[in-house]
């Protein structure tokens, strides 16, 4: 069985200072500019699932036509996105996520995926809304 | 090495805002996370897919993490096909079945 924590703990210790942790969740340095974003961590049944946001509900679903050109970006997107993918979650938040069996998840994937999700939510963050709020 | 594992759905005119609507509410209710879409541009509509993607090493990969990613995709892509097809959202079979790595 991974060890999660144990990892996160081995995380936090190679990549420094700058980064928080609280349990799961992380708070990424992205780039030079001193913008950040959080990670959650969560198990879901078998998976270990890495989300971040990137929209709250409010900005997806102010109304029908911009949640609609928003999605059809969204699903546009995630076609040429590698590893992360963008979606809405139940509360209509728009979301990075990735997920991995629970099982087999070692620290190098793991490191891997909490840089990429920090960058790419961050990314697109800023494109959607200039600003920095997760 | 990333391996991506792409499942087609079909085709949809999300012109049409009633398809981008049960697309949306579906990607929602059936917890489908990498819903792709793509311009088709012979039959003037987006190829939907569901994909998702897996870090490959030949070192550490388990076979069971690659049979998880093929059957989570082809399982979300079959489920989200008939969720469309029940909401009477005329899917536009499409040839060819992508597989990128």
């Amino acid at each position: 069985m991974v060890d999660l924590n144990k990892h996160l703990d081995r995380l936090m210790s190679e990549l420094g200072d700058t980064w928080e942790r609280s349990n799961n969740s992380l708070r990424a340095p992205v780039g030079r500019c001193g913008r950040h974003q959080r990670i959650r961590i969560a198990k879901k049944s078998n998976e270990f699932v890495f989300t971040s946001g990137v929209l709250g509900s409010k900005a997806v679903s102010k109304n029908a036509r911009k949640w609609r050109r928003l999605a059809r970006l969204v699903w546009g997107i995630n076609a040429e996105q590698e590893l992360v993918c963008f979606r809405f979650d139940k509360e209509d938040r728009l979301v990075g996520e990735i997920r991995h069996p629970a099982d087999h998840l070692d620290y190098d994937e793991l490191r891997c995926y909490v840089l990429e999700i920090a960058a790419a939510c961050d990314r697109l963050e800023f494109l959607l809304t200039g600003r920095d709020v997760y | 090495m990333l391996v991506r594992v792409s499942s087609p759905v079909g085709g949809l005119k999300l012109k049409n805002d009633d398809a981008v609507d049960d697309l949306y509410r579906f990607q929602k209710e059936l917890d489908i996370a990498k819903v792709c879409t793509r311009y088709e541009t012979q039959h003037h509509c987006e190829r939907v897919s569901v994909e998702s993607d897996l870090l490959f090493s030949r070192s550490t990969t388990q076979q069971e993490e690659f049979e998880h990613l093929v059957s989570r995709v082809i399982h979300n892509a079959a489920r989200l096909a008939n969720a469309l097809r029940d909401a009477d959202q005329g899917l536009i079979p499409l040839a060819k079945e992508r597989i990128h790595g």
